[in-house]
């Protein structure tokens, strides 16, 4: 890279104006609730009424901050489109909104707020540090709104070289994740800790997003169904083998959810007639990745919904579709471990998610039973009791809480069904069971996408 | 600002291409005039003229057409002209539109030309008090220094001056960063933790509202019994420090420093007397008193907001007391404190106007509205008459919302608009349908900024004017001031008078003759137009009283006795010194600090200027709302005690009224204390309480005793959290 460019803000003398903000704003008539800069409010202290002596513990000061150009932008690798790109001859990050396909994932791989979705437009956008008007010999337009002339853009190492400053201070996220190109003078109250919080205006109306996570939580249960169904297919095929195995049903009840879970998914894109560009990104990002894999795994079951069991090639088929359906899930895992949501980053994506496979995966099976979609046979129930178990066990590792019981009750339901002698209560225990394990999934899908804050400004509260 | 147009419309807009330079600075525009799109192109923009339908104030208009309109206004004018008389009129106070070509001028102009007279007013909302008590004490309001001599203070208290949210001048941040800078300490003397404090302050000193003359006293009493006073100072230039330097014929005992010392049962203003006020240690008072008069230079600068309180006068007098005992007066690096005013720097004519010399204080107009025909010069200090002939019954509101949501106590206000017999006809002219003009008659359409011509001076010692060129057709249905004006003169058979044949351009011209008598530099009206701005060069900072300091003898102040009248004659003449003090005293308010917690009403509330408006203006402003939202600050332990947590709904009441508000819980403001900024629109529920955050709901319409001026944010409420 030739040069790379960055900001210089003096937090000191920052008035909290938001004159940055609104230039910016008016420059590119952006609508409430969508910035490409933001000013952040911190204050902390306290004032003590018994002594009335320590005023002085009370502080505040502010933050402005735009896209900070990082030299390891987490946005560009996640991004699957191509949209997000570091230009070669500046390093500035910039969004081509024409290749955008809206997914947000660069919403959730920015520690600094920086990409901004666009409800209107259906794509996301972010601050190119105002190449154009750069190239023009002017400045960007926060750097020339600012009253108190303290934004400064140009090559960082000169920045670093003329005003010093740094990336890091405890209120901002660990610089080592991105790397940014952003130099603070730092306020003097910047290093308390004191109370510290960062103020969080009430959000305008306007500005709720236009839609949540609702079709992420159906798309990747329905997955992770798909591939418990489909992998119980084969251990029953494998048990059942060579004869007309019971697997078919699963197999077809699978193609069809990945169907349903890949309509889902288009609908939480913002422009979702580029969905195809998703997987413009595989070299770099999970999400790509995720995409082919969803789909392989979708077309293998599609195929696989049209053989005869008694088709040699139908084990091996079976095989692709599980292993294609564990890369999807494997690529999903690590999509949202890449992201900056600190919730998402350990352990507990693929423990709650494998887990979710192995009793989405049985209970599929027990509501295929429950309406005579493939016959009864008493070696099955045993099968989707072990299989569900194993996921009740992962449940733990994935801290799944109070919802273990929904879990624990559902294979207990599972079980009892499979006692002697309960004529028609056989059927009801079954689908009891079946939708008590779903309801613990999907509690604990909900509670993935809603509990887990990113890391920003302020840390991740 | 630059605006740029395309196909008609304005679709961007950006400020001073000009580089800047350090003696020159770029003057950028605000976060609001960036905005201002936003108002342009409101969805809420009035497009027709507007009659009223329903009761006054309920808000029922229809529509009608502008002939229709200006027949209603020529007939109600001349109606109320024949029977009431010239002085019936009143122009509201109105700070919406601040240049030339401005609605209030043109309306001046016209009754002045139709009537031969109106009635005027003098004073302001900015700051009534601290103009009159420093025109009082130094002969003048301009007792500023220029603020880019502030590199030249070792020491700069702040008290109630919030440049950085007020935005006093263009730059005037870039001059206090410069001195902070240069090696000057600051001190913020504020209830809030300001932006100011925030970004300048080495040192927090919050105090309770309405006792900042306590504070001043005390720190006066330390200098002096420490003898750190500029004794010499004193004498030559003082009247009234001490017994030695009274007026002839006034009793003794009557000095500031008598005052300062006590004695016959009077307490001595000892940093513990202030103390058990202000809540200000005692300890930090003698070490502020210490600073101040040994930092030399050291500028003790007011706030506006610090004079809007019903002992207003008293501070601002103070202050000027404390400037001159450490010879601060009249010095680089020093201030005189008091309302720090600044003649323009770039002279320019205002549209001229015949009548209006007979006033009122502008904070008594709703006193003129039922007892008008009693007003008196002796008590109600009535300018240019000894008393007034009758009660006001016209309004003209020209681009203000002083009418009802910017005066105190709306609730009193809309009573007396409601009235139909009081005031008879109200006219205003505005952008919205804001709360005023919900009050009014008849509601016309005017035109923004970037649809007429105009010439600006800047705010607060700005080296420049500027010309603002038309740059939008007046949107559909819309139509500036003069021009309905002209049609309404027209009718009511002065229209040649009123207009001189000339168009807005030519009358912008003519007031331009001045300015290129005055300054050589300037480049002529065609030359200024084209350029947009003429800037003039000024010859380093100008120093308040500086010939009056180094020549008293053919420069004496311009007071009776020629001093600081630290003793004003005239105050002592009034005969109320419990009230009126002819010496500064801390005189405490009824609605000050709470003597308990208990209460009925224990917290005390101010206001202040936040960024995302300009008074009221901006208040619909999407853009500067998503910037601020309405707010009530209230400090964690105040809000613990009542079960508020932040971003609670919250009641706010007194006596005169009730508003629900978000509450925002902060350490940022003291406990005591909540505060909630100026010029949110009345907006009364059913049952009558305000939704939109006025805070002038809860504000007292009770003049200060000295001027009769504004006394805000000496206002005392209760605070509860709304069940949901």
């Amino acid at each position: 890279m030739a040069t790379q460019y960055g900001f210089h803000v003096d937090m000191r003398f920052c008035t909290g104006c938001h004159a940055c903000v609104v230039a910016c704003k008016e420059l590119h008539d952006l609508p409430v609730g969508l910035n490409l800069r933001h000013v952040f409010e911190i204050e902390g202290g306290a004032y003590d009424t018994t002594t009335r002596a320590s005023a002085a513990g009370v502080f505040a000061y502010y933050i402005s901050m735009s896209c900070n150009h990082c030299t390891e932008p987490l946005c560009v690798k996640n991004c699957p489109t191509g949209a997000l790109f570091k230009r070669q001859e500046d390093g500035v990050v910039i969004a081509d909104s024409s290749l955008c396909v809206g997914c947000r994932y660069c919403t959730w791989s920015c520690p600094y707020e920086a990409p901004q979705f666009n409800p209107l437009t259906g794509t996301t956008l972010k601050c190119d540090l105002c190449v154009d008007r750069l190239m023009e010999g002017m400045e960007p337009a926060c750097v020339a709104a600012c009253p108190l002339r303290l934004i400064h853009v140009g090559p960082i190492e000169e920045l670093r070289e003329r005003y010093g400053g740094t990336a890091a201070a405890p209120v901002l996220p660990d610089p080592s994740i991105t790397n940014p190109n952003i130099r603070y003078t730092l306020h003097p109250d910047a290093l308390r800790q004191d109370g510290v919080r960062v103020v969080k205006p009430p959000v305008p109306e306007a500005v709720r997003p236009a839609h949540g996570e609702g079709s992420l939580v159906l798309f990747t249960l329905l997955v992770q169904a798909a591939l418990g169904a489909t992998g119980l297919a084969l251990i029953l095929t494998l048990r059942d083998q060579p004869g007309a195995g019971p697997g078919q049903g699963l197999v077809r009840a699978s193609a069809l959810l990945l169907s349903v879970g890949l309509v889902a998914s288009l609908w939480h894109l913002g422009t979702p007639r580029r969905a195809l560009g998703a997987l413009r990104r595989l070299r770099t990002s999970w999400l790509s990745r995720e995409v082919l894999g969803t789909g392989a795994f979708a077309g293998a079951t599609l195929l696989l919904a049209g053989v005869p069991p008694g088709l040699p090639i139908y084990p091996a088929g079976l095989w692709i579709a599980v292993f294609l359906g564990l890369a999807a899930v494997v690529c999903m895992v690590r999509t949202y471990q890449s992201t900056i949501r600190p919730a998402w980053n350990g352990p507990r994506t693929p423990a709650l998610f494998f887990s979710a496979c192995a009793t989405l995966g049985p209970a599929l099976a027990a509501l295929l039973l429950a309406v005579g979609a493939f016959e009864a046979d008493p070696g099955v129930l045993p099968t989707l009791w072990a299989v569900a178990l194993a996921g009740g066990g992962a449940q733990v590792g994935a801290q799944a809480g109070a919802r273990l019981l929904l879990t624990v009750t559902g294979i207990g339901g599972l079980m009892l069904a499979g006692c002697p002698g309960l004529g028609g209560f056989t059927t009801a225990l079954l689908i009891v069971g079946a939708v008590l394990l779903i309801g613990s999934e999907a509690l604990g899908r909900i509670h993935f996408f809603a509990g887990a804050p990113p890391l920003r400004v302020g840390g991740d509260a | 600002m630059l605006a740029t147009v395309r196909d008609g419309k304005l679709v961007h807009i950006d400020s001073d291409p000009a580089p800047d330079h350090p003696n020159r600075l770029q003057l950028r525009a605000c976060l609001r005039g960036r905005s201002y799109r936003q108002i342009v192109y409101h969805p809420d923009r009035l497009r027709q003229p507007l009659k009223r339908v329903g009761r006054r104030g309920e808000g029922k208009f229809a529509p009608i057409a502008w002939d229709e309109a200006l027949s209603l206004i020529a007939e109600q004018t001349r109606r109320i002209t024949e029977r009431y008389g010239a002085l019936s009129h009143f122009v509201m106070p109105a700070s919406g539109m601040m240049g030339v070509n401005k609605g209030a001028d043109w309306a001046r102009r016209l009754l002045g030309l139709y009537c031969g007279d109106y009635l005027g007013k003098y004073g302001s909302y900015s700051w009534g008090q601290t103009a009159y008590a420093t025109e009082l004490t130094y002969g003048t309001v301009y007792s500023a220094n220029h603020v880019s001599d502030l590199v030249n203070s070792r020491l700069i208290i702040l008290a109630g001056h919030n440049p950085a949210e007020t935005i006093f001048g263009t730059n005037g941040m870039m001059h206090y960063r410069s001195a902070k800078e240069a090696g000057a300490r600051l001190v913020v003397i504020d209830p809030r933790y300001t932006d100011t404090a925030a970004t300048l302050a080495d040192e927090w000193i919050p105090i309770l509202p309405s006792t900042d003359a306590a504070l001043f006293a005390a720190m006066a009493y330390v200098i002096l019994t420490e003898g750190l006073q500029n004794q010499p100072f004193l004498d030559r230039y003082c009247m009234g420090f001490d017994e030695a330097h009274m007026p002839p014929g006034i009793p003794g005992g009557l000095s500031f420093r008598s005052y300062l010392l006590g004695g016959a049962g009077e307490p001595a203003k000892t940093p513990a007397w202030a103390e058990s006020m202000t809540g200000v240690p005692a300890e930090r008072i003698v070490r502020l008193a210490r600073e101040y008069a040994l930092a030399q230079p050291a500028a003790l600068i007011q706030g506006q907001g610090l004079q809007r309180h019903t002992n207003g006068e008293q501070t601002a007098r103070m202050g000027i007391a404390l400037a001159a005992m450490t010879g601060n007066v009249g010095v680089h690096g020093g201030w005189a404190s008091g309302a720090a005013g600044w003649p323009e720097t770039v002279v320019l004519d205002r549209i001229p106007s015949q009548g209006g010399a007979i006033q009122i204080p502008f904070f008594l107009w709703t006193d003129a509205i039922f007892r008008g025909a009693e007003m008196t010069a002796e008590v109600d200090l009535i300018r240019g008459a000894d008393r007034l002939p009758g009660n006001i019954k016209c309004l003209w509101n020209l681009a203000g919302n002083v009418l009802i949501n910017q005066h105190a106590n709306i609730n009193r206000t809309a009573a007396l608009l409601a009235d139909e017999s009081l005031v008879e006809f109200i006219l205003t002219s505005d952008l919205f349908l804001t709360p005023s003009a919900r009050f009014s008659d008849i509601v016309l359409p005017a035109t923004s900024y970037f649809e007429r011509p105009d010439i600006v001076q800047p705010w607060n010692q700005g080296d420049y004017i500027i010309y603002m060129n038309q740059v939008l057709e007046p949107l559909a249905g819309c139509r500036n001031e003069y021009d309905w004006m002209s049609e309404l003169a027209d009718r009511l058979g002065c229209g040649a008078d009123f207009t001189l044949g000339r168009d807005i351009t030519d009358w912008l011209r003519a007031c331009c003759a001045i300015t290129a008598r005055r300054h050589t530099d300037f480049p002529g009206f065609d030359r200024f137009r084209e350029q947009g701005i003429f800037r003039t060069e000024i010859n380093g900072p100008g120093v308040a009283f500086e010939r009056q300091i180094s020549d008293p003898e053919r420069c004496p102040f311009a007071t009776p006795s020629g001093k600081i009248e630290i003793f004003s004659r005239k105050l002592f003449d009034r005969g109320e010194p419990a009230r009126v003090p002819a010496v500064p005293q801390y005189v405490a308010c009824d609605e000050g600090p709470a003597p308990t917690a208990e209460e009925r009403f224990p917290l005390q509330l101010i206001g202040w200027h936040s960024r995302n408006r300009t008074h009221s203006t901006h208040e619909n402003n999407p853009w500067m709302n998503e910037v601020q939202p309405r707010q009530l600050w209230i400090n964690p332990a105040d809000a613990a005690r009542r079960g508020v947590t932040d971003g609670a709904n919250v009641r706010v009441w007194n006596q005169r009224g009730s508003i629900q508000v978000i509450a925002r819980v902060t350490p940022r403001v003291l406990p005591g204390v909540v505060a909630l900024p100026e010029g949110g629109w009345w907006r009364p529920s059913a049952g009558g309480e305000d939704l939109g955050g006025a805070i002038n709901i809860l504000t007292t319409h009770e003049p200060s005793p000295m001027s009769h001026s504004n006394p805000q944010n000496t206002t005392r409420v209760q605070v509860q959290k709304m069940r949901v």
